[in-house]
């Protein structure tokens, strides 16, 4: 059995907001506690009804999306927020995400992923469009066939050496968690899949001294 | 008779005065101090590595523990929000050593990689037994005082990161954030390609 999420859908579009509602009502596991139709409206029910999402639209009169996010974090209002828009090219997309919203949803996705959407958005795990997500982290650098750093390369020594991760992470004083990130990216650069693959790698193209 | 009660009432007056311009001057270093505690001083000035070895600096110094600073790879200006996360990650995790650790060493590692950026904290100290599977801290509920990792892990997940605290008890603690790497202004594929058109 679980919790009713309560939800407060914030557009200025009355066809758009009875829609979502009609979505969200019809699963069961969701309770429309108000509506707003602009983000002024959207910050004072936001504070009085305690929502756990709110769906957020962008372009509203009054006070748009992205500010009225802002505000919501600034009073400490505690619910999820969920920024809804028609375009995963919105330049406000990034701001909203800075502002403090926890993702955002397509208004033309399909009605599973919205629920989805704000199921993941209640349990605090950010909600990424993929394109969106991509237009991120796009903006990030690949590992692929750039030669091994240093640090790649103190790793890679000490896996050669038969340390385990928790051994090489002990002996660098980091976590296993960093470790792992690096050895995924020695497998990336060097072609392999596994460890054992990574050292033989290693010592053909003379990264390690031979033994 | 008038001008004594004139001159009580210009005292009375001028107290008033100097009153109000030392609350409004109370007002102003309150408002400066929460100003501060929402954007870090320390990244106004210097890059995450500088801020980040000030942080520590000054942390080592008021806690008595030993503390080492590392950057690998290659250190570049990231988006303020990635650099200000790790900062404040830093700051919560070194506070948590201090508070509940007895350690003796201390050590914070900024690994910069191609697409990602990590922020490690680990310590020598007591550790706890507390940690699960999936990185979550079985006591991390804001009644067991595990309020600020909640953040933390708020924050981290905002920016599409991971938090993972790994612990053993008498085999110290760390405390990993790995954010993407996102970089300070246009992206540098879009250099290169207007670049080699």
């Amino acid at each position: 059995m679980s919790q009713t999420i309560r939800l407060l859908i914030a557009d200025d579009h009355p066809v758009v907001r009875d829609g979502l509602r009609g979505i969200f009502e019809a699963s069961g596991e969701f309770e429309v506690a108000g509506e707003a139709a602009n983000g002024r409206e959207a910050v004072d029910r936001a504070a009085a009804l305690q929502p756990d999402v709110v769906l957020m639209d962008l372009r509203m009169p009054v006070l748009d999306g992205v500010s009225a996010i802002r505000m919501l974090a600034e009073k400490g209002v505690g619910a999820r927020i969920l920024v809804l828009t028609t375009f995963d090219t919105d330049t406000d997309v990034v701001p909203a995400i800075e502002a403090g919203a926890t993702g955002y949803l397509l208004k033309d996705s399909p009605p599973d992923e919205l629920l989805r959407g704000v199921r993941a958005a209640a349990r605090g795990e950010a909600v990424l469009s993929p394109s969106v997500a991509t237009r991120l982290l796009g903006q990030v650098r690949q590992p692929a066939r750039e030669p091994l750093s240093e640090r790649e390369l103190d790793i890679l020594g000490l896996i050669a050496q038969g340390c385990s991760n928790r051994e090489a992470a002990a002996r660098l004083f980091i976590s296993e968690a960093t470790v792992k990130t690096h050895l995924l990216h020695i497998y990336a650069k060097l072609g392999v899949n596994d460890r054992a693959a990574a050292v033989a790698a290693g010592f053909e193209r003379g990264l390690l001294p031979r033994p | 008779m008038l001008g004594v009660r004139v001159g009580e009432q210009n005292e009375a007056r001028k107290q008033m005065i100097a009153e109000l311009a030392e609350a409004s001057h109370r007002l102003e270093e309150m408002i400066a101090e929460k100003v501060q505690a929402l954007r870090p001083q320390a990244l106004e000035n210097s890059r995450l590595p500088e801020a980040l070895a000030g942080e520590v600096a000054r942390w080592s110094a008021t806690s008595g523990v030993t503390a080492e600073v590392e950057t690998t790879g290659q250190a570049r200006a990231l988006h303020p929000e990635v650099e200000v996360t790790l900062l404040r990650v830093a700051q919560e995790a070194l506070a948590n050593v201090a508070k509940h650790a007895q350690a003796s060493r201390a050590g914070v590692t900024l690994s910069y990689m191609e697409d990602v950026v990590s922020l490690d904290v680990r310590d020598d100290g007591a550790g706890f037994a507390a940690v699960e599977r999936n990185g979550h801290l079985a006591g991390e509920t804001p009644a067991a005082g595990g309020f600020g990792l909640i953040a933390m892990r708020h924050r981290v997940s905002r920016l599409a990161g991971q938090l993972e605290i790994e612990s053993e008890p008498g085999a110290g603690t760390a405390v990993s954030a790995s954010l993407p790497a996102i970089p300070l202004g246009p992206s540098p594929q879009a250099t290169e390609a207007e670049e080699s058109t």
